[in-house]
């Protein structure tokens, strides 16, 4: 792999990492990655971004107002 | 199931419980504001007492309340901002490069850099600047870890788009992220 990485390289590579993705095509990637630093800064700032929002969604919580708010507009107080 | 179908609110009540954080987090982070995810949230499931008689159990009850949210919150989005256009073109830019290339590797910032509030704002900033369709593919896919068949499902469009769609959203939020990090690396740089 002599170009910078592409859209589909990125879509296979973050297949990998999800999981999903082919091992083989995941290795030239990353074999492209230790040599290309513009790739590698894009890869890891990518990474980076998801992590980030994952952290911060996590911290999302619905509080015990809200829900009692919501079984009285369902009109199921008593079972709340 | 069968309690439900028949209207039993005990086991509707269950199903709130066990449902209503999950849809009441993608509002908020579809939304980024805590009054229009509880209208979403309040909203989805009304729909969904009302609906429940008719549910056929093709999908689960999840991808069903999830259908019924994403739609919901895609409905406001669209009336907040309806100048957003078809997010399935060529997406290369006038020179023909695909991917924007900020190459400022800023993941080497000190740990409390990414903490604060500020990155938050930014981060929901950035989020505001999806257009809606890349904004429900990335809340399903990358922050309530949906299956690529099941984002397809909810959002009636195909595995192909779901894909595209979800790698555009991370690129752009990485962009627009990028923007600030790299100040942030500037100043760590002088001090």
């Amino acid at each position: 792999m002599d170009k910078h990485l592409q859209n589909e390289d990125l879509m296979n590579l973050c297949a990998y990492l999800d999981g999903s993705g082919d091992e083989k095509l995941c290795a030239e990637i990353m074999r492209h990655l230790e040599e290309c630093p513009a790739c590698s800064a894009l890869a890891n700032t990518l990474l980076k971004t998801i992590s980030l929002y994952r952290e911060t969604d996590e911290e999302v919580v619905m509080s015990a107002d809200v829900r009692d708010r919501l079984f009285e507009c369902l009109d199921m107080k008593d079972l709340a | 199931m069968e309690a439900l179908r028949s209207g039993n609110r005990e086991a509707f009540a269950r199903m709130v419980d066990e449902h209503s954080p999950m849809i009441y987090r993608l509002a908020y982070r579809m939304l980024g504001e805590a009054n229009e995810a509880e209208d979403i949230l309040q909203e989805t499931f009304l729909n969904a007492y009302r609906n429940i008689g008719s549910f056929e159990g093709r999908s689960s009850i999840k991808t069903w309340l999830y259908r019924i949210a994403t739609n919901q919150a895609l409905m406001r989005l669209r009336k907040r901002n309806p100048t957003f256009v078809s997010v399935d073109e060529d997406w290369a830019d006038p020179d023909g490069n695909q991917i924007p290339r900020e190459l400022e590797d800023w993941c080497c910032l000190p740990e409390e850099e990414f903490m604060s509030s500020e990155v938050k704002t930014q981060l929901q900033l950035a989020t505001e600047n999806l257009s809606p369709a890349l904004n429900a593919v990335f809340t399903l896919r990358d922050l309530h870890g949906l299956s690529t068949q099941e984002t397809a499902r909810i959002l009636n469009i195909s595995e192909s788009a779901v894909k595209t769609r979800l790698l555009r959203a991370r690129l752009q939020l990485r962009e627009l992220l990028s923007g600030y990090f790299k100040e942030r690396v500037e100043e760590n740089r002088h001090g």
